[in-house]
């Protein structure tokens, strides 16, 4: 079986082609080792960051951005969204601040991207 | 009407803007960074997606989290003043700014101007597409903000026109937020985002992307009810024997962006057709002295990271003129053989400078070629060349060209 594939680990976007050999699965068209690595893991277990925004209260903007400190597995995104949907919180929120801690299998924290202030009264 | 003073003004509080603050700031100058929403970040602020910053941090970051890390910076450094909710109306080639703020007008005479004032997305207006003009139609970064900012649902079944990153990513965000993302279609026949976008937005979640393919009508009395889509040949005519409708509330629009140039032509710059944006030399500075762009108000780039590097030379170097350093005359670079466009348009002689281009054709295994008087000055070699993706090379200094002008290929 062979498959092609695009590291996006950086913006060079190296076209790999991943092939099934007797020793194993083959990578080539990677221009650092990293996309080796990269093309193995797709194939066997892909992971993604989660990006999202969740309700915030009391701040300039109605929804804070949030992520997964650690890449999820593909097939968690959906679900893990799902569990985003009813999370609120109220501002004033550090960039980092821990949002949600251990959540899915891979028991990542969802972490605040942005700092968001409280709403200054009477603005 | 009040009136201030400073070194630097930098108009834009974006990516751009920042970099060029603090390298202004850096070079002793009083800056004053103006910015027209509460905070900075700029677009960066609604890029929720990561991504970010892996040749400047060596990590992925969202957007909001590499634009924090700059007004991080931009907070603790000496001799930035911020102005925000100030939208700037005019810039005049005198070095004088003119702005609205919420305690009334503000004039600032500058030494230097930095204009860091960033791009707008074309719209249905600018494609001509027939039919009713129904609710439901976004351009792709609007949809963004409502979505990603303003807590806005758009629409529960959508189809995207146009394949440029911005509508990629919204493909990915849109299904992640439970909106049926049917298609996205794209007239030319290569896609318009980068590699790894189509891969993580669009097969990550079965989203078919179509080429050669365009929407011809939108149907729907209020709201948007029906595209009707068609195949185009090769010349970008319809072939009405492909033509479909699809039901869908939702029409998103990524056909393109443009830099801002409403204050370049206030300050009597021209625009050249290609870049939509005025030319500069290697210090990205216009034709106006002390008048220095950069940015995607300069060329549309794909990555932020060339952003705040451009936002760094202008910065810099309008620090310099402001503390009375000249440059001098410039050598014209002509675009040749697949080559788009060029970013600076002019070099200055032996300094050494940062030269984008784009392609106008799909190749691989190609070299960039800057020849001067026949000779070969500079190559490099590149392996796959796509107009997604902007090449970028440090170029040496060049001197003693007695044609007065060079010319760069990629063959």
């Amino acid at each position: 079986m062979k498959q092609n594939l695009v590291c996006f680990l950086c913006p060079n976007s190296c076209e790999l082609t991943v092939e099934e050999t007797e020793s194993g699965l083959a990578v080539r068209g990677n221009r650092c080792p990293r996309g080796e690595a990269f093309a193995k893991q797709e194939l066997l277990d892909p992971q993604r960051t989660l990006t999202s925004s969740v309700r915030i209260h009391g701040a300039e903007f109605p929804l804070l951005s949030v992520r997964s400190d650690r890449p999820v597995k593909k097939r968690e995104l959906l679900p893990l969204m799902q569990q985003l949907r009813s999370v609120e919180c109220t501002a004033p929120i550090k960039q980092g601040d821990i949002i949600l801690s251990g959540v899915g299998e891979t028991a990542v924290n969802i972490i605040a991207t942005r700092t968001m202030a409280a709403k200054v009264r009477g603005r | 009407m009040k009136e201030i003073v400073c070194d630097v003004a930098v108009i834009g509080g974006g990516p751009a803007g920042m970099a060029a603050a603090l390298s202004a700031a850096a070079e002793g100058a009083q800056v004053l960074l103006i910015e027209r929403n509460e905070g900075l970040g700029g677009i960066l602020n609604q890029c929720i997606h990561d991504g970010f910053g892996i040749h400047r941090f060596g990590e992925l970051l969202t957007g909001p989290e590499y634009a924090g890390r700059f007004a991080q910076q931009v907070a603790a450094a000496e001799g930035i003043q911020v102005l925000s909710h100030a939208l700037v109306t005019e810039v005049g080639a005198d070095h004088t700014v003119f702005c609205t703020t919420p305690k009334g007008m503000l004039t600032c005479h500058a030494k230097a101007i930095v204009l860091a004032v960033g791009c707008y997305e074309r719209t249905r207006g600018a494609i001509t597409i027939a039919g009713t003009r129904p609710a439901g139609v976004y351009t792709a970064g609007t949809a963004q903000h409502l979505i990603n900012l303003d807590n806005v649902a758009i629409g529960k079944r959508a189809v995207i026109l146009g394949s440029g990153d911005i509508g990629l990513i919204m493909a990915r965000r849109l299904t992640l937020e439970g909106v049926e993302v049917v298609c996205v279609l794209e007239k030319m026949p290569i896609c318009n985002g980068l590699p790894r976008n189509v891969q993580q937005c669009l097969k990550d979640f079965g989203i078919p992307l179509y080429l050669n393919r365009t929407v011809t009508e939108l149907r729907g009395r209020n709201h948007l009810e029906q595209v009707v889509v068609c195949d185009v040949d090769d010349r970008g005519a319809t072939i009405p024997e492909t033509t479909e409708t699809i039901d869908c509330d939702t029409l998103i629009l990524s056909v393109g962006l443009i830099p801002e140039t409403e204050l370049l032509r206030s300050a009597g710059l021209p625009v050249a057709r290609m870049t939509n944006s005025t030319p500069v030399n290697s210090h990205l500075e216009t034709e106006v002295a002390g008048i220095f762009a950069c940015g995607n108000g300069l060329h549309v780039n794909d990555l932020v990271d060339n952003v705040s590097a451009e936002g760094e030379c202008a910065g810099k170097w309008a620090a310099r003129y402001a503390a009375g350093e000249r440059a001098g005359s410039a050598i014209p670079v002509e675009c040749g053989t697949n080559v788009r466009y060029t970013m600076p348009q002019t070099l200055l002689p032996g300094e050494t400078a940062r030269l984008s281009l784009r392609v106008l054709r799909e190749a691989r295994e190609q070299t960039l070629v800057v020849r001067g008087d026949g000779d070969i000055l500079f190559s490099r070699k590149l392996s796959h060349v796509t107009p997604a993706q902007m090449v970028c090379v440090e170029l040496p200094g060049i001197v003693g060209i007695n044609s007065g002008k060079v010319e760069v290929s990629v063959e």
